[in-house]
Parts: C-alpha cells; structure tokens; sequence
C-alpha cells in the first residue's frame, strides 16, 4: 500500500484520461459554435464567394436585313473567356496568366494583365472567342492545377458582318463589347442590343451547376432585329458603279451616291467608296494613306493622322458631306420660280456669258461665248448662271429663302442614321442671292439635296427619309415599323409636273444628255463646283466637286440618284461628262431591275439593244423573218437551203443596226481578232471599225444627231485578242456636255 | 450499446447524405453506391460484433504476440511486396484483397491494444514504475510501428498507436513522472523540428492558421472544410442540401463527412453528434472502471481511447483546430473494414462490460 500512495490509483489515472479526452470534445463543440454561430457570417460569405457565380448573360444582337430579308449583319455564336479575379493567387501568376491567354487570343500582354488585376469574380478578358482559340485556352486549363476553378467560357454571340464591305457606311459596325459605334449599329443600338440577364447560380469547382434550385435568373432578352428599306441589289448596282467612277476619273478623295424612293421617303442604296470591310473596320483600307501614315516619323502625329484616317474611312458623306450644290441647286430655283409664278415656260432670260450684280460681273460658265437668248427650258438644260441670276432676282431674297428652307435644306433631314450636317447658308445682300440661285457659296449635304429633289419629281411633298422600315422581335412579329412621312407640302403638283418635262429635257437635249438610258425616260441635272477653301488649302486649282442628280421616269417617278464625285482629277471635269455616265450605267441595270418597262421610241427603235435569235436550222427566209422582229438585217456566207452557223451567237446583246453573219453550209471561221482602240470615233466609224474585224457591238449611253457623241468607253481593252464574232460593249458621251 | 447502434444509424443516414454526390460525380450517377455498401458492412460488423462480445476477452491475451508480430510484418510488406498495397491521394495504407480494402494499421492498433495491456499486466506494478521496464520497451514498439506508418504515410494512425499506448501505460501504472518527461522530449522533438525544417512547417503552420490565404492551393481542403462548417450556421442548410460536397470538399463521404454534417445540420446537430461520442467515450471508460480485473481494464482503456482519437482528430482537422491530416469519423465515414474492425472491437468491450460484477444499476 505504500507504493500505491506514492501514485495515483489507477481509477484516478482513469478518471484523469477521460477528463482529458472530454475537454478535447468539449473544444470541439466550443469551435462549432465560434464557427457556425458567432462566426457564422464570415463563412457564409465565404461560401458565396466560392460557390455561387454571378454571370451576365449577353443577348444576341439583333439582325439587320435590306428589304428582301436579305441578313447583311447577324450574330455568330461564339464564347466569351472570363477570370474569377478575386481566385487570382498573386501578381506572379497574374503575369503567368496574362503571358499565355494575350498570345492564344492575340491580345496584347498588358491590356490581359491590367484585366487580371481585377478582384470581381466576375472579369471578362475577352469577347467573340472562335473555337480554335478557345480550345487552347481550354488545353491550357486543364494543364494548370486549379485554374479550372477560376477560368471559364461563357457563350457569346459575335457580330457579323456576311457582306464584308457591303453597305458598310451605312451599316456601321460594333465595338469590343458589342456596342454600335457607326451607322445603322449605333442609332439602333439600344433596339440590337437588346436586354442584358443576370444569373446567379451555385456551381461545383468545375463550374457546372449544382443539381438543386438555387438561382436567382433574370433572362436575356435578346435584340430586335431592324429591315431596312435598302434594295440589296439596288445597292450592289450603286456600289459597283461608284467604284468604276472611282477609277476612271481617278477621284482623290470618294465617290458617293444616294438612292431615294421618291414616294416614300426610303432609301434603296447609299454609299460611298471607298469602302472598308465591317469585320475589321480598324485597318486602314487604303494602301496610299497607310503608306503616308508609315513614312511619318513621330508616333503621336502617326497616332494622330491614324484616328483621322479612320474617321474619314468611317465617315458616310452621302448625309455629313457638306458642299456646295452648285447646277444641282438650279432645279430648287427652278421649282421656287414656277411656284411663285414669277416665270413660266416662255418667260425668257438673256445671256451675254456674264451679269452684273450690285458692281461685281459673275461670269457664265461658257467661257467662250454666251448662251444668248434662252426660254426657262433651254436655261436648264443649258445651266446658264446669268438666267439663273435673273430668276433669283424674279425670286427675290425672302421668298428664296423661304423656299429653301421649304426644301429642308436648312435643317437636318432626320435621316435615321448618326452624324448627320447641316450647312452654312447665309443670304443676306444681292450678291448672295444672286450666286446662291445657281448652288453656290452655301452648302448642303447629299441627302438633304435629294430629299429635296425626291420632292419636286413626287408631286411636290417633302417626305423625311429614312432607312428602316421595320423593327421586328426575334420571333418575327413586327414591333414597330416606319413608312412615307411628309413634312410638308413644298410646291404644287403642277409645278412638280412641269419640273419633270423640265428636266427631262436636259437629258435628252441638254447638259444631261450623257444619263440618258434608252427606253427610259429620264430627268435629271448636272453639277459642278469648286472645292475653293480646299484649293485656297492646298494650293491648287483642280479640286472639284462634281454631281448629277436624276430621278426617273419621267411621267412617273420612282427613284432618285444623287451620285457625287469628290476631287475627280480625269479632266474635263463636268457634272454633264464626269457624272451623267455614272448615273446612266446605274439606271440602265437598275431601271429593269424595278420592273419599269422600257418604252423605246420610233427614233430609239432604230439603235436599240436586242437579243440575236438562234438561227440554226432555219431557212434563209424564216431566218429573216426571225431577225425582222428584232430589227437586224443579216448578211449570208456560202449557198445552201439551211442556216448551219449564224454570229454572233444566238442569246447575244447587239445594237440592232449591225448585220448578224448567216452561214449556209459549213461553220464560222474561229480565227482570233484583235480588239481595236475605239475612243475617240463616232458611232458609226466604231460600228464600221468593229465589223470589218467580224465583231459586234452592244451600245450604251448618249445618242442622238445633235453635239459631238463619240465612244468614250469600251468594255474589252484593245489589244486584247477576241474571237470573230465576239460581241463587245461601248459607251457613248457628248463631249459637249461641258455644262457645270 | 444503444449507443452503438444511434450512432450506427446516423452514421449511415449523414454518409447517404455526403457521398450522394461523390457518388453522383464519381460512379457514374449511382448515388446510392456507397452507402449500399457501407450498410452490408454494418450488418457484418454487427454480427462480428454479436460474435465478440460471447468470446471472453481473457483468450485475446494469448493471441496478442502472433496478431502482433503479423500487423507489423503487415506494415513491413509495404516495401517488401509493394505490389499488393493501394495508393490512394498519394498515400499507400490500404491492401487490396479484391473483394474489398482494409487498412493493415487497423489491425495493428488492436494487436498493440492488446499486447500493451498484455505486457503490463505481466510485468505488474513495481516494473511497470521503473523506465527501463515500464516504459521502454513499449516505446520501442511504438517507435517501430510509427516508423513504419510513416513509409506509408498514415500520420493520423502514427498519433493514434502513440496515444494508445500512452493510454495504457498511464492506466496501467507507469510512472507520471517519466510520462511527463516524455512528452516534454517531445515538445522539443517538436521545437526542434521546426527549427531544422523551418520554413517548411511554418508555411504548413501559416496554412493550417489560415488556410484563406491560398485558398486554391494549399489551404483548398482547411478553407473549403471551414467554409462547409460555418456556413451551416445553427440549424444547418438541411439534409442534404449541403453545396459544400458538390466537388469543393475532398472526401466529404469519408474524411470530411463531418464537414458535410456541420453545413447540413447546423451547430445544434452536430453538437449533439459530439456528445454522443463523448457518452460512447465516457461508457468505455465506465466498462473500464468496472471491469473484473487490470487485463479488462487496460482493454477497455485501449479501445476506447482509439476511438476517442479517431473521432477528436477527424473533428479537429475538419473544424480547423489542427493542420490536416487524414483521419476517418468512426461509424460515419466510407469504409467497410474499418466499419468491421470498430464493431469487433465494440463487441470486444461489451464482453469486458459482462465481466462487470452484477452490483445493481446495470444499463447495458
């Protein structure tokens, strides 16, 4: 017993090891209640922050379609790369990160970076990720441990633009966000766009959600979808030529055109060219201006002159340009005359080839002699200033200016399309009114021009322009839609009508003789001023702004064009000789195109286009006969009772006045011809030209036994090497239509 | 033996619960995989355990060497025939004998239960006093065994075999004194192993201390435990209705069930868990108290203090009172044969507790 005092009894040590283990239990439970209730808020938090993922969810944008439902910018699947930036460990796996995403995205090191530097768990690095990309990125996950807990793709949907540069001015494009920057995209951005969701879910580690209810969701609703009153085809007509009138007359700074349905307002084609491509509307598109921007040494002048080049590469002139109309403007005095019955159709104006106005002689623009005693008629067609003055005079400044303001073109149009001009006008004294009532020293734009003009061809009421014609949701129901709107009656239906024969004159006598399409009644007006401020600028004496305006046909006109040269640098520079031509190739496609049947006249007949029938087979009188209907007269090789081989070939387009080739017996002989250089001759030297060679001609443009028509174009460059029989394409201009 | 049985149930409700998506991720959408299993082994434990409680704890003696001598040849075979060990999560402690796993350190925690109390009841109290009989010896097993968990590694059971055989020596009467100066040569073992190992231990020391402070690394298991036991709050999210086990626990049907618990159950629950093996603890020391005689006593010491270990290490790593560690929650935690194992070594307890000299309140 005395060595059991010496220790504890073993009940004691027992007692002792069970004290011990229950105080260990007891912490345990006075942990849980730290942690579960007086902590409990903390770790809640915690828990959120881990589980639970605030997404946003991005609608698709809505799709822009031309008036046939043609999609000319959709929205294309694709993901978007987002970083729960408050997982992010510490700047070295930041750079880590940042190093390898910015080279599989092509993004820039720092921009990736700076995103990381975020603490949101929710950081979008990057938007319209194609798949190939976003595999990598994907590889690159799973071949780092954890960064699948802190990286993820969302869908997303990218614009698209299937066109490339198709209607980009007026389209516009997106920024890195989806957000409008131009065009269509921005004035319409808030009905694309669309409404963005939000989505709260608890998700596992891998970010797949969890499978029990627990989100809050608020769904996208994704954008209306807007058909605009652009004509795809119309369009493509306008762009092409626009290009071509580009090149031809070697044009320094744009060409631009705008095409307007006269009875509703709606604009069928706008354009400009150059273009740039709406998928990387950041590249600089022209090689010479990237060239000068390259050759400029110091980098905030070169950052400087890229901005700029840009916006003038984005920039839509055919609503921001602000010019001086010049002759275009005659048919707004024109108008205002009639409606004020200050002149009629016999009134008469004199011109000596100059007229004085308080002291100052303003000259006419035929330099070599005056257009001497002319009616209202003859003044337009040839756009002779002194009558101009001399009506504006009839006119009188207050009335002018009410007029003009009538034809809206003080204010903006309310075109539905972001950085719309307007321009300076300031009548005050004589002087003014006098060069104002020819188009000069004011400025308006392009489409205030047309807006104005669509009023005196549709019966006198000023409608506003506009492009879309119908928003609709993405299930199709229409929202909203748009249709003629008038602004006000400006002149009288008569006075319309008389404007018509008017002006339908200058283009089958006058200075507008170069926009006449066979078969098709045109009206129209030539336009050309001095770009002086600029050439005051630049030092030079060429800088010229060139236009016609036409609207078509005659007794009942369905479109307008307004097609404008800017700094046209092909001398002679005239509205009559450097424009007409680009709106008559445009109306000779477009006119069919809309359905307006061609109505030829007797003298027309004579030298129209036809189709050459197929022969073969047929005899000689049936043959005939066949060619009769169309007009064409045959010449026969060899002998025999059957047509074996005719040229050209049948489906070809001739001018009905050439001889088709009849073989009687045997086939045409395939021997290669080479093609003569036709500029400069008369229709008949060409033709002749062209048929001692064994080929044909179709023949487009001016025509007519007054002024001086010669080919000015031909479709087949000489030299080149043709087959006998082969059917080339001239066109024809007066060369007198030298009329500003 | 109610308690037994309440802790068995429960345990089988609170792993349905956990494992349902670990095996909704992992087995291919059979959620019930686990605890399927786990239930036929509680039935097999149970009639292990029924099995028992009718052999008396006297025979256990006798084998006490062989069972012994064989776990530690167990243990050793990890690096002799490495071929039939598993290796799961970086540590080999399991064999596979195809029909199931079990853990040779299982086996090896009875044998030292046994063969400790063995020895300390041959030896008697005058040896068990003195350090060179009573003391060393015993730590030389101990050092053996524990050197050997650590090839595997297996720290949890390496602290368990230790504190079992403290246990045992403390009851069985070896000298406090001597106990004490051990644990301080401990403690310094300790000091000076972060003064050796420094950096290292610090930074698993700074992580256990906050394991918010890299959250998706090192500090992934403690945080996501942590945020699974606070966030469950006083009554918890509701059976399984925890978010916690969704793939952001590692093990939330076997290590971290009780995470999964504390989050679903809330503090009220979980607390009453805590004191139902505080009551299951309390009654092996009461069957040791009472317990015909030292052999019985010693027994009864060992088992419960193995599971008193068990479920204190589970519970402290999973609320963050000590670094991680792997360590199962007895009755809770996926694993047939440590399910199997417990319930033997509860039938072992209630033979001891029959033992018990019929004196009048008996509940058992």
């Amino acid at each position: 017993m005395k060595d059991n005092r010496a220790d504890l009894s073993t009940v004691k040590r027992l007692r002792f090891v069970l004290i011990f283990a229950l105080v260990l239990f007891a912490a345990v439970i006075a942990r849980l209640f730290y942690m579960q209730v007086i902590n409990h808020d903390f770790y809640e938090q915690k828990a959120a922050a881990t589980q639970m993922r605030d997404k946003t969810l991005y609608p698709a944008r809505g799709t822009i379609y031309d008036t046939n439902m043609k999609p000319l910018a959709i929205s294309a699947s694709t993901e978007m790369f987002v970083l729960m930036g408050n997982k992010v460990k510490d700047d070295a796996q930041r750079a880590y990160i940042a190093e390898n995403i910015s080279e599989m995205l092509g993004m820039e090191y720092s921009e990736v970076f700076k995103k990381t530097q975020e603490t949101s768990s929710y950081v979008v690095i990057a938007r319209g990720i194609e798949k190939d990309a976003a595999d990598k990125v994907r590889a690159f996950i799973r071949k780092n441990e954890g960064f699948d807990r802190m990286m993820y793709f969302q869908n997303d949907a990218t614009r698209y633009y299937p066109y490339g540069s198709f209607l980009s001015h007026v389209l516009g494009f997106v920024g890195a966000d989806e957000q409008g920057l131009f065009g269509i995209e921005k004035i319409y951005d808030e009905e694309l766009s669309g409404t963005v969701g939000r989505s709260v879910t608890a998700t596992n580690p891998r970010g797949d959600e969890m499978p029990f209810e627990y989100e809050v969701y608020y769904e996208a609703k994704d954008g209306n979808s807007l058909v605009l009153t652009i004509d795809e085809v119309l369009q493509h007509y306008l762009e092409k030529n626009l290009e071509i009138a580009y090149k031809d007359n070697k044009v320094r700074q744009s060409t631009v055109g705008v095409v307007m349905d006269v009875n509703t307002g709606g604009i069928l084609a706008m354009a400009s060219y150059p273009e740039f491509d709406l998928n990387d509307p950041f590249t600089i598109a022209d090689p010479k201006i990237i060239a000068a921007i390259e050759a400029e040494s110091d980098p905030a002048k070169k950052e400087e002159e890229k901005k700029d080049a840009l916006y003038k590469q984005w920039n839509n002139k055919a609503v921001s340009f602000t010019y001086y109309p010049g002759s275009t403007f005659k048919i707004i005095t024109a108008s205002t005359a009639l409606e004020q019955n200050v002149v009629n159709e016999n009134s008469t104006f004199k011109c000596s080839g100059r007229y004085t106005v308080s002291g100052r002689s303003i000259s006419c623009w035929k330099s070599d002699g005056s257009h001497g005693t002319q009616t209202l008629g003859k003044a337009i067609q040839n756009s002779c200033n002194p009558a101009f003055m001399q009506i504006g005079f009839k006119i009188g400044k207050e009335n002018f200016t009410k007029y003009v303001g009538a034809f809206g073109l003080r204010e903006k149009t309310g075109i539905d399309l972001p950085g719309e001009a307007v321009g300076l006008y300031n009548l005050k004294q004589d002087i003014d009114l006098a060069v104002y009532s020819f188009g000069q020293n004011f400025t308006i734009t392009p489409i205030q021009l047309i807006t104005a003009v669509s009023a005196v061809a549709n019966g006198g009421t000023l409608l506003k322009p506009y492009l879309v014609k119908e928003i609709v949701d993405q299930n199709g129901n229409t929202v909203k839609s748009f249709g003629r709107n008038e602004v006000r009656q400006v002149v009288s239906e008569d006075t319309s009508k008389r404007m018509c024969k008017l002006l339908e004159d200058v283009v089958t006598y006058g200075t507008g003789k170069n926009a006449y399409v066979a078969g098709y009644r045109v009206c129209g007006k030539t336009g050309t001023t001095e770009k002086i401020a600029d050439q005051i600028r630049e030092g030079r004496d060429d800088l010229r702004v060139s236009s016609f305006i036409a609207f078509a046909p005659a007794n009942d006109p369905k479109i307008a064009v307004l097609i404008l040269l800017d700094e046209p640098m092909v001398k002679p520079v005239t509205g009559g000789l450097t424009v007409a031509p680009v709106v008559r190739r445009f109306l000779t496609e477009a006119m069919p195109y809309l359905g307006v049947e061609p109505q030829y006249t007797e003298e027309e007949m004579k030298t129209k286009n036809v189709t050459v029938p197929n022969l073969v087979g047929l005899s000689l009188d049936k043959a005939d006969a066949a060619l009769k209907t169309s007009g064409l007269k045959s010449v026969v090789r060899g002998t025999g009772g059957k047509v074996t081989d005719q040229r050209p070939a049948a489906g070809s387009i001739i001018t009905n006045t050439a001889n088709v080739i009849l073989y009687l017996g045997g086939t045409a002989p395939d021997t290669p011809v080479t093609m003569p250089d036709l500029s400069g001759m008369t229709l008949e030297r060409a033709q002749k030209t062209l048929q001692s060679l064994g080929l044909f001609a179709k023949v487009d443009g001016a025509k007519g036994t007054t002024g001086n028509i010669i080919v000015t174009k031909q479709n087949v460059e000489s030299g080149q090497t043709l087959k006998y029989g082969d059917v080339v394409t001239i066109e024809l201009s007066d060369m007198d239509q030298r009329a500003g | 033996m109610i308690l037994t049985l309440l802790l068995l149930a429960i345990g089988l409700i609170c792993l349905f619960s956990a494992s349902y998506a670990e095996a909704y991720y992992k087995q291919g959408g059979k959620s019930t995989y686990f605890v399927l299993r786990q239930g036929l082994f509680a039935v097999l434990g149970l009639l292990a355990m029924l099995g028992a409680s009718t052999v008396d704890y006297h025979k256990w003696a006798r084998v006490a060497p062989h069972m012994l001598i064989i776990g530690i040849a167990l243990l050793a075979s990890v690096k002799v025939v490495p071929s039939i060990w598993k290796t799961i999560n970086g540590a080999t402690r399991w064999i596979d004998i195809k029909v199931a796993t079990f853990q040779p350190s299982e086996v090896v925690k009875f044998a030292v239960i046994v063969a400790f109390s063995t020895a300390v009841v041959i030896l008697g109290s005058e040896r068990m006093k003195k350090f060179k009989t009573g003391i060393l010896p015993f730590l030389i097993v101990i050092g053996l065994i524990g050197g050997l968990l650590l090839l595997e590694p297996h720290m949890s059971a390496t602290i368990i075999i230790a504190l079992i055989g403290i246990s045992i020596l403390l009851v069985g009467g070896a000298s406090i004194k001597q106990l004490f100066m051990l644990a301080g040569i401990g403690v310094a073992g300790i000091i000076g192993a972060v003064l050796f190992k420094g950096d290292y231990i610090i930074a698993r020391i700074k992580v256990w201390r906050d394991p918010f402070s890299d959250p998706l690394g090192k500090g992934w298991q403690g945080s996501q435990s942590q945020i699974a036991v606070g966030s469950g709050g006083f009554w918890g999210l509701g059976l399984g209705q925890s978010r916690q086990k969704h793939l952001y626990l590692p093990e939330p049907a076997n290590d971290f069930i009780f995470a999964v618990i504390c989050e679903e159950l809330g503090f009220v629950f979980s607390t009453l868990i805590v004191i139902l093996f505080a009551a299951l603890v309390w009654r092996g020391f009461y069957i040791a108290k009472k317990a015909g005689d030292k052999f019985g006593t010693l027994l009864a010491v060992g088992i419960t203090v193995q599971i008193a270990v068990q479920v204190l290490i589970n519970m402290w790593v999973v609320t963050g009172l000590m670094p991680i560690t792997g360590a199962s929650l007895p009755f809770f935690s996926y694993g047939g044969t440590s399910l199997l194992m417990l319930l033997a070594q509860l039938g072992v307890l209630l033979n001891i507790s029959r033992s018990i000299p019929a004196v009048g309140e008996e509940k058992e």
